[in-house]
């Protein structure tokens, strides 16, 4: 237990230091900017290369379009962000060696 | 009490067996020198007792509790300083210290006052560097205050001075002497001037055996050949001196100094003294020349 805690703060600031932590907030930064746009310009986009008729069909955007649009994006290029960000973390520390001083340190 | 045993150890890899059939026991509270050329398996060897490479045969014994590879309960004993310390580089080398600390389980306040004091012996106290920026130097001291941050009763350092200046060999070679008392220590080494320095008692490996065990001034008489060196002021007078001496030992002549080989060492010098007499021609030093380690190891290996 006390091993986990040690190594989360370790992680936290890893995190923190390495950068990851702003990388991770502008991702999602530019992903809450984003969506709102495109939710309120789609119908305007749609309209340029569709029939009349089907474009006025297309409700006004609303703020949960929006937030529609953002959960979206949330779950798949957050996601993958996130996935990206710590896929590394244990062959990094075995490849770097770091892991060999921890492990005879008792962690196991 | 014996710290370290080694039963029949013996390791392979694939076909190429690295440590062959050691058997051996190091008493506490000895500087203990590994000393073997690049690749002998020296490494290969602290891995093993560090439990962290398999044992192809034997066992290994670290106050008499085996060490088993994968769970290594032996290792709160043990402190490791591999030979390319690696550390996590936007750390300082107070939170590091502190993040072992942690690992090994001490409470809070003990931590503190342990990382402060072996910061302090390493001489990084002041320093509130990352380690990003230390230098070669500084991260193998900092890697000695890691190893010793669980007060450890064996120290085990790979080739901690391979890579350093002539002063950072010297501090590490400092701080390793001045912690004996407390704890005991193995070292490997290829520079075998550091092994001549401190070590109590050394083993070469070769060829996956330890060649030569035992206490450095034993093995130092044991393989000692007696040479005398005279040196002379000019080349022509070790000439003249070389013609009329008496004896056919092996002598090596360098410009103006022979190096005697002697089969009694007593006998040659009141030769070679009262030769000096009788010529009326006198050296400006005679001595009597002990072999390195490196000879030695240089003739073992051979």
């Amino acid at each position: 237990m006390n091993t986990l805690l040690a190594l989360l703060k370790k992680e936290t600031m890893e995190f923190n230091r390495t950068y990851k932590l702003l990388i991770l907030f502008a991702v999602f930064l530019i992903l809450a900017i984003l969506s709102p746009l495109a939710a309120k310009f789609m119908p305007d986009i749609m309209a340029q290369f569709l029939p009349k008729e089907i474009a006025e069909s297309f409700p006004t955007p609303s703020a949960l379009d929006s937030w529609a649009q953002f959960f979206k994006n949330f779950s798949q290029i957050g996601l993958f962000v996130i996935a990206l960000l710590f896929a590394g973390m244990i062959i990094h520390e075995r490849n770097e060696g770091t892991l060999i001083i921890l492990l005879t340190k008792g962690l196991h | 009490m014996s710290i370290l045993t080694l039963e029949h150890l013996t390791k392979s890899f694939g076909a190429h067996q690295v440590i062959d059939d050691i058997s051996y026991t190091l008493e506490e509270g000895r500087i203990f020198g590994l000393i073997g050329q690049n690749g002998s398996g020296k490494t290969t060897l602290m891995k093993l007792i560090l439990g962290l490479l398999p044992s192809t045969k034997g066992k290994i014994f670290i106050l008499d509790e085996e060490v088993s590879y994968g769970y290594t309960a032996t290792n709160r004993h043990i402190g490791y300083l591999p030979d390319v310390p690696s550390y996590y580089p936007y750390m300082t080398a107070y939170e590091y210290l502190m993040l072992c600390g942690e690992i090994t389980g001490m409470p809070k306040n003990v931590r503190k006052e342990r990382v402060e004091h072996y910061l302090h012996l390493v001489g990084l106290a002041k320093n509130k560097k990352r380690i990003q920026q230390f230098s070669r130097g500084m991260k193998q001291r900092l890697g000695i205050a890691q190893a010793l941050i669980n007060q450890p009763k064996l120290l085990i350092c790979d080739e901690p001075t391979s890579a350093l200046d002539p002063i950072g060999r010297k501090e590490i070679l400092d701080i390793l002497q001045s912690i004996k008392h407390e704890t005991t220590v193995i070292l490997s080494t290829h520079i075998l001037h550091d092994a001549e320095q401190i070590c109590d008692e050394i083993a070469l490996l070769h060829n996956g055996k330890f060649v030569i065990t035992g206490n450095l001034s034993e093995i130092m008489t044991k393989h000692s050949k007696h040479q005398i060196q005279v040196t002379f002021h000019t080349e022509n007078q070790a000439c003249t001196f070389l013609e009329k001496l008496p004896f056919n030992e092996q002598i090596v002549h360098k410009s103006n100094s022979l190096i005697i080989e002697a089969k009694d060492l007593t006998h040659t010098q009141q030769q070679l003294f009262s030769l000096c007499n009788a010529l009326n021609l006198y050296p400006s030093s005679i001595e009597v020349v002990q072999p390195s380690l490196d000879e030695i190891f240089l003739e073992v290996s051979r």
